[in-house]
């Protein structure tokens, strides 16, 4: 059975913005290994005629979508923006400096 | 005498009637939501003050004969996963323990409109993730029904507030989602109606993304008939929401009570298994003959590619979910851990802010979204075709399915189904469903060995709700499920 080696666990924990420790790394291994060997099953199915199917509007080919108008729709206020903004100051949401 | 004991249509016709006021059924709900939330845990932020108001509001609105509609005053519950306007709403996380709604939902502002009123926003697993109600931050929901064991039970998941909040009767309706079985598989651990509809049949607009393409809110309730009039209320096109279809308002009631004769129902053999709790099989082939014997067809049928369902579900969902998440980075909501660099912010508030499943499904996604590995994704989405296509190819014989939504009954708090087979199995009955799109309901058909509710589950085509609720009401005319939860005996409840 395939395992992720540590450098590849490392790698999935920097890109989904995580900080993990090994204990939790462990208790995650069997789910990992799992996923992993389920790829490999399904790549012994023969998909050569099948179209993906991402969501039910690709398997319906309809296009479920609708369009409007390009027209400014003000939907919510400034306030309601920045309700939940952790640290903000008059319209702005503040961060540590981006730019050296 | 409480006024609990009446489910959706009979509060509506007392309304009607004037027998009852607003004031005093919302009262009378939050007085036994108050003994469930000390028992049972099944409020995450209870908005009794509020509700108390708008019911003096809804009074007044039926003694001027303006009510909203024959609904109006009528208490529900409602999933923490959906975004109620200027209230707390958590998704059941530290993430968004201060999070202030600056939007309200579609669904739940339809219903809103209709006069119903929230007494809460109800526990569930933390970001839906999870079948149990176990990893919420606010701590797991007990399943009202206790035996004399005295061991406390799951209600399911990730659903688990609403369903033991309606199964508790402290409301008559609770609104859920449903991304892999988070209504059904609650609503059969609670004895519960729970359906999820057909994908795009109610708008995703205010509810915090799961799984965009497998995500669905639906109604439990305690009868059918109240689900369908729920369902006439939620549902409806939403230009907000891009994957919504466009279809002309239907009365999904309408079918019930109408003769099941001339219907065939299918029975996939992919779903039989030796490992299914014996009580379970007996359900089911008792089930099956009943509706036999009011004229249906039974017929078996293949879902050839069932076995690869849970692989594809696993892969789509957590690279899915994965996706979603990015959005959480403790900038513009959620709780924040202050750091030096926008990267430190990001991880630490995203570590600090997640339970161990959150943060376990996400690494999954992540993996099935690396670039070396968009092939196999691919793939995935192929085999999501090919599953799809087997209930496509059945369904141009058949109008229905049925299957159990559960290998057996609820598990103790501390437990969880241990043989692989069973988890897989469990997990079979319901995702499948979810990964094509397609409606499907659970409904209460008994009890099982330990004296709990178990539920079978109808899936039908694309829109079929009504045939659903169709041969839905004719399993529970012959059924009748007439039990109820503990907690609602010990604490009169239904009298």
């Amino acid at each position: 059975m395939k395992k992720l080696s540590d450098k590849e666990v490392e790698r999935l924990v920097k890109i989904s913005y995580l900080e993990l420790d090994n204990e939790f790394i462990n208790n995650s291994a069997q789910s990992l290994t799992n996923i992993i060997n389920w790829v490999q099953e399904l790549k012994s199915i023969d998909t050569s005629s099948v179209q993906p199917m991402f969501c039910l509007a690709d398997f319906l080919q309809q296009n479920f979508s609708t369009w409007r108008n390009d027209d400014v729709v003000n939907n919510a206020s400034v306030n309601e923006i920045l309700l939940n903004v952790p640290e903000k100051e008059d319209v702005f949401i503040v961060v540590p400096k981006v730019i050296e | 005498m409480s006024l609990t004991k009446y489910c959706i249509l009979e509060l509506s016709n007392l309304l009607k009637n004037k027998k009852t006021k607003p004031s005093e059924i919302i009262n009378d709900h939050i007085k036994a939501s108050k003994l469930a939330q000390q028992e049972l845990n099944i409020y995450i932020t209870p908005t009794f003050e509020n509700a108390t108001q708008e019911a003096i509001k809804a009074d007044e609105r039926w003694n001027s004969g303006n009510q909203k509609s024959e609904f109006d005053g009528i208490p529900i519950g409602v999933k923490d996963i959906f975004l109620t306007k200027g209230e707390r709403t958590t998704n059941a996380s530290k993430f968004l323990d201060n999070f202030i709604a600056p939007y309200e939902s579609t669904v739940t502002a339809n219903l809103k409109n209709y006069g119903f009123i929230s007494l809460g926003k109800l526990n569930m697993d933390e970001f839906a993730m999870g079948s149990a109600n176990v990893t919420s931050a606010y701590g797991p929901v007990v399943n009202p029904w206790k035996l004399t064991d005295n061991i406390s039970r799951v209600p399911g998941g990730s659903s688990g507030g609403s369903s033991a909040a309606v199964a508790s009767y402290s409301v008559p309706m609770a609104l859920g989602t449903d991304t892999g079985g988070s209504i059904r598989q609650p609503a059969s651990l609670c004895g519960l109606v729970g359906l999820k509809p057909t994908y795009g049949t109610c708008s995703r607009f205010g509810i915090i993304a799961y799984a965009s393409s497998l995500d669905q809110a639906g109604p439990l309730t305690r009868n059918v008939k109240d689900n369908a009039l729920i369902l006439n209320c939620m549902a409806g096109f939403d230009e907000k929401d891009a994957s919504m279809v466009k279809k002309q308002k239907i009365d999904y009631s309408a079918n019930i009570g109408k003769s099941i004769s001339g219907l065939t129902v299918g029975i996939p053999k992919e779903y039989t298994s030796d490992k299914l709790d014996s009580a379970v099989n007996t359900y089911w082939k008792n089930i099956a003959n009943m509706l036999e014997s009011f004229g249906a067809k039974i017929v078996e049928v293949s879902l050839p590619y069932t076995k690869y369902a849970l692989p594809v579900y696993y892969v789509m969902a957590s690279a899915e979910a994965s996706s979603n998440l990015a959005r959480f980075d403790g900038i513009r909501y959620g709780k924040q851990v202050p750091a030096n660099t926008l990267e430190e912010i990001y991880k630490k508030s995203r570590t600090n802010g997640w339970g161990e499943e959150v943060k376990r499904r996400i690494l999954i996604g992540s993996y099935n979204l690396l670039e070396e590995n968009f092939n196999d994704f691919i793939q995935a989405a192929k085999v999501r075709a090919l599953i799809t296509q087997d209930f496509a190819n059945v369904f141009k014989t058949v109008d229905l399915l049925l299957t159990p939504t559960t290998t057996g009954e609820a598990f103790g708090l501390n437990e969880s189904p241990k043989d692989p087979i069973e988890m897989y199995l469990n997990d079979i009955f319901t995702v499948t469903v979810n990964l094509a799109g397609l409606p499907a309901i659970s409904i209460p058909v008994g009890l099982g060995k330990l004296g709990l509710p178990i539920g079978m589950q109808l899936i039908g085509n694309y829109f079929s709700e009504s045939t659903i609720y169709q041969v839905a009401a004719k399993i529970e005319e012959q059924v009748q499920f007439k039990d109820v939860s503990s907690f609602v005996v010990k604490n009169n409840l239904n009298i």
